[in-house]
């Protein structure tokens, strides 16, 4: 099932947990996605699912750090990786005033379609396995499995 | 993220190379500005040297779209790698932009 995770990988997941905060500034993005996508790649995903990770962390990170703490310096805006059997979990948590994500557009429908901005949550939703809102919108929880049938999975097959 | 501009006919080719985000859109805004006061009103970006494609960077070309459709241009975008495409067409923004897989296509359409 974990076929593509090699084993001695496996062994010493619990290892590559981590946790990384920021102040809230975007140009200090960049930085902490390199970080943390160099931690990232010793699960040995394919391409694809380390762009699919990238990106969603980018856009939870920036919403955080945008619509959570307003770009607002002094508020950190923190994100843990924890390392599962079947699956990466992946927390970006801010310190604003939240919202409801059960409220967010549809970016796709043709009314919103040239719309500028209500894109990043919905890129996430679609990239990852499971997303998941807690503490009234403060904290976003992003997982990414690593079994076969994963999304995304087939299509990097595909492409070997 | 660099930006590089050449001349095809009546066409403006606009070679966009690395990283489209949130940070370097801003950049990106500043060349595209620059093309609608030269009045170009056929522009093609050349994506294939683009790695990576955020939700900002899309909201830019969606800018440049609007700001070129309001004056009669045209926006067409061409070479773009199935990761970066894999943003438009989750988004449905593949239904919006005119995407080739070439330019000498995306040429021809306009």
């Amino acid at each position: 099932m974990f076929s593509n995770i090699p084993q001695a990988v496996l062994q010493k997941m619990e290892d590559l947990n981590f946790s990384k905060e920021i102040a809230s500034d975007l140009s200090l993005v960049p930085q902490l996605l390199s970080d943390t996508l160099k931690e990232i790649k010793k699960f040995h995903l394919g391409d694809k699912a380390l762009h699919d990770i990238k990106l969603s962390l980018q856009e939870a990170l920036v919403n955080a750090i945008k619509h959570g703490s307003r770009l607002n310096r002094v508020l950190p805006v923190r994100l843990d990786v924890e390392a599962r059997k079947d699956s990466l979990v992946m927390t970006v948590t801010d310190q604003g005033d939240g919202f409801d994500a059960a409220r967010l557009m549809d970016p796709t429908q043709p009314g919103n379609l040239q719309r500028l901005s209500g894109r990043g949550i919905f890129l996430i939703r679609n990239l990852m396995d499971g997303v998941e809102f807690f503490d009234g919108g403060r904290k976003i929880q992003m997982v990414k499995a690593f079994h076969k049938g994963a999304k995304g999975e087939d299509e990097r097959r595909k492409k070997g | 993220m660099k930006t590089r501009e050449e001349k095809k006919a009546d066409a403006l080719l606009c070679v966009i190379e690395g990283e489209v985000d949130i940070n370097t859109s801003v950049q990106l805004r500043k060349v595209f500005d620059d093309l609608i006061k030269r009045n170009e009103k056929k522009v093609l970006v050349e994506f294939s040297g683009v790695e990576y494609i955020d939700s900002s960077g899309l909201a830019t070309l969606i800018e440049m779209f609007q700001r070129l459709k309001k004056i009669g241009g045209k926006l067409r975008f061409s070479g773009m790698s199935q990761k970066v495409k894999n943003a438009f067409e989750i988004t449905k923004l593949h239904k919006l932009f005119e995407i080739f897989d070439s330019q000498e296509a995306a040429l021809k359409d306009f």
